[in-house]
């Protein structure tokens, strides 16, 4: 009795700490075809020391962002043979469940959707999740911890990035 | 036997070809009386074979050389060789052994991990650049969704300051209303009175 008790506390505690994307992540996360990065705390505790030598304010402010944060997480399918498979991707995708998170905003355009949801810890925002759809591209970054939109959006500003066409180049 | 016959089989023997059965039929066909003069060499041959065959060892000869083999004792440069050959094969086994295991665990020359984690620097940076990339992308396009809310806190700012110089725009009418009033005021009063009021 106390040891199902036991069993039913853990999953329940389990169930509290496991974001939705969890499962997506851990259920693509191997699979052919996809991208995926996960970027620990132990690997933004390492910028400062990575970045040290590079010069540039874009890099000041990405180690002000990156100090609160808990992980990144991106998972990306592109369209590639096999489009029935971005298809069904692209449904589970959109039919999941976020109950905890409130959308923000959905910014459309030229075919692309990215739809920004955050979950939120009293004033805090714990976790802030993109849902993005493009024509030939569709996953989810998700970025945890304490979240500051404010720097967050400078960044677009000190940086000339403002794409994701690079990121499956590195695995 | 036919002469031809006994030239095959005679060309298998010295070939080392032939049977047991084979060598008995040429044997009993060489050593009988009515074998063919033009195989007498070979006639000899197989005479002297089945002599040497029929011939035995002395039964002391044969005891000696038993009890020769039965007590040599095995040759000390033989034992040895084996020892060196279990000696070297381990060896060889180690070696193989350890040159798979440091190869295995030597990084490349050009690798070193950043102090005190267990990530290489090449590891590092390429978790840097992807996260610049990623959040670069999340900025952008919350800058393209709020870029509209801007805009229209901007013309909401216009919006006030044009209804700010509508207000004053009424004050200035009231004053102007009140100035003419003012001024009737004063036409009245001189109207009633003989004397002439100035105002400077």
């Amino acid at each position: 009795m106390i040891a199902a008790a036991l069993v039913l506390m853990l999953t329940g505690a389990t169930a509290q700490t496991q974001s939705p994307t969890d499962a997506l992540f851990d259920k693509y996360g191997a699979k052919d075809g996809f991208t995926t990065v996960h970027i620990t705390k132990e690997l933004f505790s390492l910028f400062a020391e990575v970045t040290q030598e590079a010069e540039g304010d874009d890099m000041q402010e990405l180690n002000k962002v990156v100090q609160g944060l808990d992980f990144i997480r991106i998972l990306m399918l592109k369209d590639t043979v096999q489009s029935r498979q971005l298809t069904e991707f692209r449904n589970e995708l959109n039919g999941v469940k976020l109950k905890d998170f409130s959308e923000l905003m959905t910014v459309n355009e030229g075919g692309e959707s990215v739809k920004f949801m955050i979950r939120k810890n009293g004033k805090n925002i714990n976790e802030l999740l993109l849902i993005i759809n493009q024509p030939k591209e569709a996953g989810f970054i998700s970025i945890t911890g304490n979240i500051d939109l404010k720097t967050i959006a400078k960044l677009s500003k000190s940086m000339n990035i403002d794409g994701m066409e690079n990121l499956d180049k590195i695995k | 036997m036919h002469t031809t016959e006994v030239k095959i089989l005679l060309e298998k023997y010295y070939e080392g070809a032939t049977t047991l059965p084979e060598e008995r039929q040429l044997e009993a066909y060489l050593l009988s009386p009515g074998a063919d003069p033009q195989f007498a060499a070979e006639a000899r041959l197989f005479g002297h074979l089945a002599k040497a065959k029929q011939e035995t060892l002395p039964t002391a000869a044969a005891k000696e050389i038993e009890q020769r083999l039965q007590h040599t004792a095995p040759n000390p440069f033989y034992r040895s060789r084996q020892l060196w050959y279990y000696v070297g094969g381990i060896a060889a086994a180690l070696l193989i052994f350890f040159t798979v295991a440091i190869s295995f665990y030597r990084q490349p020359a050009n690798t070193h991990f950043v102090a005190g984690t267990s990530y290489t620097r090449a590891e590092a940076e390429a978790a840097v650049l992807q996260t610049q990339q990623a959040l670069a992308f999340v900025s952008a396009k919350w800058t393209q969704g709020t870029e509209p809310l801007k805009k229209l806190g901007t013309l909401q700012n216009t919006q006030d300051k044009m209804q700010n110089l509508g207000a004053l725009d009424r004050n200035v009418k009231t004053i102007n209303h009140s100035m003419t009033k003012a001024s009737e005021s004063l036409d009245e009063l001189e109207r009633l009175s003989k004397f002439k009021i100035v105002i400077n």
